[in-house]
């Protein structure tokens, strides 16, 4: 019989046995709830093997293109290995070759892969765990295609007391080793047939960065439809990339970025204020005023930084009309606690 | 005889349905704190074993996992009902024949007495 493995362990499957059944039957905990394919609550990835088209078919393709599959739906044939969704564990070792501030508490990271190392595959904006020679480790998002740049972009912002960041903003210097393991997360771009669907990114302080790697990911694809990218700050000085990105919309005219702040600019003038550079008002508002009734229902939607408002976002773009399958989430404090447990 | 699961659409109805079901009794303010968790993932995932529950399809429902999930909520008739309004509702944006709506409202009623707690 073959069999399924698992924390490694090898289990024995029944005749026509789901893997979950299996694990459920041999005292594993695995999480699980309807066991009909539904509910997604027994994911698990796929390590070394294929999962079963059943196993995948209602999960998204993002999900779909790491590997994952729902283990109530997988009634495997042959030997097969899973675990649970988490960062991988093989590391690999880069250096830092470019530390360059992006705004008054933002830096651009820039590490590159050593000569003996290889680099696992990922998409820009999903994330990976970084660690130091001291051993303490974040997770950042990729703001960059690796496979292209050859290079890896990250975007830190300077933490109060924070270990990592204390330690990168004051003692770090270029030729440092670190390593990174990963990636994770399902915020990416991925549009296999070329649909022309339209994009709607939004995110305060560096969920910038995952955004800025899906943006010009879909402009290298080609991406016909409209993208509209949104960033908000408390004020415009913790907008960063501005030029670079109003630089990409005059190059594509389908993309459309969007700065905002809470608070208006004390020393802006009228016709400053009155040209738009810089919309005044919460991100959510901002986001709403722009949102395309006509189209919300096909469009794709990525949300990326501060759990709390990207959860706010979250639903109110739903509730406007999107669909749940088509929001992208990724909320930068929950996946540090996963992360780190 | 096929089942209403089957008659309806099977998991794809469920995948049409959960949307305008949940955008619904979030947007009623008489139910959606019970709905508005942090996790809508998780939100996503419970609307649609319960659609699949009452759609007649496959489930681990039992009557004691039903009382003791929903006892901490101190539920009440109109609660219930605004629910069962909303998956009627549910139903007939999705132009559902009226026949099967009942069938679906009669499994759904089936957990009256669990749900409350009664």
């Amino acid at each position: 019989m073959p069999t399924v493995q698992f924390n490694s362990a090898a289990f024995p499957l029944q005749e026509n046995e789901s893997v979950l059944d299996c694990l459920l039957r041999h005292e594993q905990k695995i999480a699980h709830a309807c066991k009909s394919g539904v509910c997604q609550a027994c994911l698990v990835k796929a390590v070394d093997n294929d999962a079963t088209t059943q196993a995948q078919k209602s999960l998204k393709p993002t999900l779909q293109a790491q590997g994952y599959a729902l283990a109530c739906q997988w009634v495997p044939e042959q030997d097969v290995r899973v675990s649970l969704p988490a960062l991988d564990e093989c590391a690999v070792t880069v250096s830092i070759s470019r530390i360059e501030p992006l705004n008054h508490r933002i830096v651009r990271l820039v590490l590159e892969v050593n000569a003996d190392g290889q680099m696992f595959p990922c998409y820009p904006g999903q994330y990976l765990n970084i660690t130091n020679a001291a051993g303490i480790s974040r997770s950042y998002s990729i703001a960059n295609h690796y496979a292209v740049d050859q290079c890896i972009e990250l975007h830190v912002q300077h933490m109060p007391m924070g270990a990592f960041t204390g330690w990168l903003f004051t003692q770090a210097r270029v030729g440092d080793i670190l390593h990174v393991r990963g990636p994770a997360g399902d915020c990416f771009y991925s549009n296999p047939t070329q649909e022309t669907f339209p994009m709607v990114l939004a995110g305060t302080g560096t969920g910038l960065a995952p955004l800025y790697g899906i943006v010009h990911e879909a402009l290298r694809e080609g991406h016909q439809g409209p993208i509209h990218l949104f960033h908000g700050g408390v004020t415009s000085r913790d907008l960063y990339c501005v030029e670079a990105l109003r630089a990409l919309e005059s190059r594509h005219p389908q993309f459309h970025y969007h700065a905002s702040c809470l608070k208006a600019p004390e020393n802006l003038s009228k016709e400053d204020q009155q040209s738009n550079t810089v919309e005044v008002g919460a991100l959510d508002e901002v986001i709403l005023r722009h949102l395309d009734a006509g189209s919300i229902a096909q469009t794709r939607v990525y949300l990326c930084g501060a759990p709390e408002l990207v959860q706010l976002l979250r639903k109110k773009i739903f509730l406007k009309g999107a669909k749940s399958s088509h929001i992208y989430c990724d909320p930068f404090i929950e996946r540090r606690v996963s992360a780190a447990a | 005889m096929s089942s209403v699961f089957e008659k309806i659409g099977g998991a794809a109805a469920v995948d049409a349905a959960v949307d305008i079901f949940y955008r619904r009794v979030l947007s009623d303010d008489l139910i959606s704190h019970f709905f508005d968790s942090v996790d809508m993932d998780r939100q996503i995932g419970k609307q649609k074993a319960f659609l699949t529950m009452a759609f007649g399809g496959p489930n681990n429902y039992s009557g004691k996992d039903m009382r003791a999930a929903h006892k901490h909520m101190h539920l009440k008739e109109e609660h219930f009902n605004a629910v069962a309004g909303h998956l009627a509702g549910t139903l007939q944006e999705l132009n559902v024949p009226q026949p099967l709506i009942d069938e679906v409202l009669t499994i759904a009623g089936s957990t009256h007495d669990d749900v409350l707690d009664l």
